[in-house]
């Protein structure tokens, strides 16, 4: 076990990948000598050699779908996104070709690739601050992965590579000076396992990404005033381990879900829904989502702070949910927050 | 399309002498000329009379020659991926014709099982790439297969088709730029068939042949006639080997005429019916038959005898692709597993 960075620990995944694996390779604007936009390829070209990690024009359509041919071809690729919400460029070669080719090929051509890249709101502001998971968990075919620890950061991404199928794989912008232990060598966290972060009996909270630093502080907070509330990590949105999901509002009887992102249509959504649909009906209180607000997020740091999910909305959920709790309300409903 | 630009085109820069083409070469791209011809009559004949085929029939009539010399240009092992108009590609690259025409009727044992469009479905055994709808990401995915090919030292090239419409996308732009600067073994065929459904590319394009964008990649560009398959055969070669020999990538632009509508449910009306009665002039199969009938390589009953040939091949094949059991889907959940998206 060693203390690094959200940053090294995707490092050392793609790093020891590598060197497990000759058909792994990067690809991505930067990511040679400079060492990838956020840094995560650092030391990789050294390592590797500029067969191995190759460095792109800005050519997303172009590189996206390259690495369609070259999964296809034996090679397993690691593209990095520049920043989130590029991933649009890639859309077409993710959707229309790589979700698509192991059900029309039926299972005998395959696109194990890695699409990664920085994600979602960052710390200083202004533009390139949407998360767009919800469009491609979306989609058949495709896997969603966000990690929210450095453990999980290389835990994940070493199953991403080591996947048969393409991987949208989301690394929190926030997150990525973070510091946690993280397990040496060979270290595989399963996609589709989600985690119970503190155990609680009043709330589930489902915190997604980035947001569970703030879940985990709302915990603390509630805690004091005697509620307790559970904290639930998905860590990939698809697969979506709803049976873990599902067992923790079994307890509760509370759900609030908290992501960045829109609501409307949103991962929230979809969570709310898979505990709602049964077989047996699980919550006592409306249950509520905290996403970003329906509009978009500005550039302003301070803005931002109203319009992404944030402490006080938080709470006012988890005070929304203890209330109708309280007064017994049977009713399934849904509300947003 | 002009016929002033198709005369200028007949003028390359650099296209091998035709006279290094054997006349048994010559003759087995005359047979396989006269069967994608046949076939897409056949396709034209049955969709006419009601027969309920699945799909876009994207017919290449006219423009026979693209799929044929390019196919005869490269080693059977060099992966290609089709244009949409691409059957000519299956045809050359014998995929049996069986699961081709099954793949029409929606029986089992399709090429792609019903899951993917025949136009679209790649055959791994013929090295047939596989595509999407979108036009363009084809050849994206054709450049990684390329950038493959370099990684592993395999010497095979890779030939993306892709037609006169597709090189005003940006999947175009980037693609054929990623391959010429990381000099890829790939050769980019632009099908110059004229229009873009209705649309002429003259209209949509600023240049004079589609191959002079080539300079703009730092690539060479070549623009031939693409009803005489000999060019076509030739300067697909050149370029196949260039690629071979590490030379990178070549834009070759093949140019004829789409003679019937984008697919065959196109009215195809705003085309001028003037301009299309004399492309058919220029006809890949005739131009090819009376060369070699003119040099006494080719004899009038040896040309009905090919033609005679690949209509019974059709239509044996059909025969027993209408024989094979309809695609029955399986219930719900069984069909998820059918139809699973994932790997497992």
């Amino acid at each position: 076990m060693t203390t690094m960075t959200f940053r090294q620990a995707l490092n050392d995944a793609i790093r020891l990948e590598m060197e497990r694996d000759p058909n792994v390779i990067v690809l991505g604007e930067d990511v040679g000598r400079h060492g990838g936009a956020r840094g995560v390829t650092r030391g990789l070209w050294e390592r590797f050699g500029a067969e191995r990690v190759i460095d792109t024009p800005i050519s997303e359509l172009a590189v996206s779908g390259a690495a369609v041919g070259l999964a296809f071809s034996g090679f397993r690729p690691v593209v990095e996104n520049y920043i989130g919400d590029i991933i649009m460029f890639m859309a077409d070669s993710l959707v229309t070709s790589a979700s698509k080719l192991h059900f029309a090929t039926g299972g005998r051509l395959d696109a194990p690739m890695v699409i990664r890249g920085a994600d979602a709101s960052r710390p200083d502001g202004g533009p390139h601050q949407d998360t767009l998971a919800a469009w491609f968990a979306h989609v058949p075919g495709l896997k969603v992965v966000v990690p929210a620890t450095p453990a999980d950061a290389k835990g994940l991404l070493i199953s991403a590579i080591r996947d048969d199928n393409p991987v949208v794989f989301l690394e929190p912008f926030k997150l990525y000076d973070t510091e946690g232990p993280v397990p040496d060598g060979d270290y595989a966290v399963p996609i589709g396992k989600a985690e119970v972060r503190t155990e609680g009996g009043d709330v589930t909270l489902v915190a997604v990404g980035g947001c569970l630093p703030d879940a985990l502080a709302a915990h603390d907070r509630w805690r004091k005033q005697g509620i307790s509330v559970e904290v639930v990590d998905p860590r990939s949105l698809r697969p979506l381990d709803v049976a873990t999901i599902r067992k923790s509002v079994g307890k509760t009887g509370r759900l609030v879900v908290v992501h960045e992102g829109w609501a409307s249509y949103g991962i929230g959504s979809e969570i709310v829904a898979c505990v709602s649909d049964g077989p047996e009906l699980l919550l006592r209180a409306p249950a509520q989502r905290v996403g970003t607000l329906d509009t978009h997020v500005p550039a302003s740091i301070v803005l931002s702070k109203a319009v992404l999910p944030n402490a006080e909305r938080i709470d006012r959920a988890v005070a929304k949910v203890m209330e109708a709790g309280r007064q017994g309300a049977g009713r399934l409903s849904v509300g947003a927050t | 399309m002009s016929h002033e630009r198709m005369k200028e085109a007949q003028a390359p820069g650099r296209a091998p002498e035709a006279g290094a083409v054997s006349t048994a070469l010559q003759r087995e791209m005359l047979a396989k000329l006269v069967l994608v011809r046949e076939f897409e009559l056949s396709c034209e004949r049955w969709w006419n009379a009601g027969e309920p085929l699945v799909g876009e029939f994207h017919l290449s009539l006219g423009q026979e020659a693209f799929a044929v010399g390019a196919c005869a240009a490269a080693e059977p092992t060099d992966p290609i991926c089709p244009s949409i108009r691409g059957m000519g590609v299956y045809l050359c690259r014998d995929v049996p014709m069986v699961p081709l025409i099954a793949s029409f009727l929606e029986r089992e044992g399709g090429i792609s099982g019903g899951r993917w469009a025949h136009w679209h479905s790649p055959v791994e055994d013929r090295n047939i790439l596989p595509q999407t709808g979108m036009l363009g990401s084809g050849l994206v995915t054709a450049v990684g297969v390329a950038m493959a090919q370099k990684l592993r030292k395999s010497r095979r090239v890779v030939l993306a088709m892709l037609g006169d419409g597709t090189t005003n996308t940006g999947y175009f732009h980037e693609g054929v730029n990623l391959a010429a600067v990381k000099r890829l073994p790939i050769v980019v065929v632009i099908e110059n068939n004229q229009y873009a459904i209705s649309t002429p590319i003259s209209s949509m394009a600023m240049v004079h042949n589609l191959s002079e964008r080539a300079a703009g990649y730092g690539i060479p560009g070549i623009t031939v006639d693409g009803t005489d398959v000999v060019a076509v055969y030739l300067a697909i070669g050149a370029a196949v080997e260039r690629a071979r020999d590490g030379g990178g990538p070549t834009l070759v632009e093949l140019k004829a005429y789409r003679w019937g509508g984008q697919t065959l449910k196109d009215p195809d009306r705003v085309r001028p019916a003037e301009e299309k009665a004399a492309a058919r002039a220029r006809c890949p199969v005739a131009l090819l038959r009376q060369k070699l009938a003119a040099s006494g390589a080719l004899t009038g009953a040896e040309f009905d005898s090919m033609v005679a040939q690949a209509r019974a091949r059709i239509e044996d094949a059909r025969a027993e692709a209408r024989a094979l059991a309809p695609i029955a889907p399986p219930a719900e959940p069984a069909i998820l597993r059918t139809l699973d998206p994932y790997a497992a």
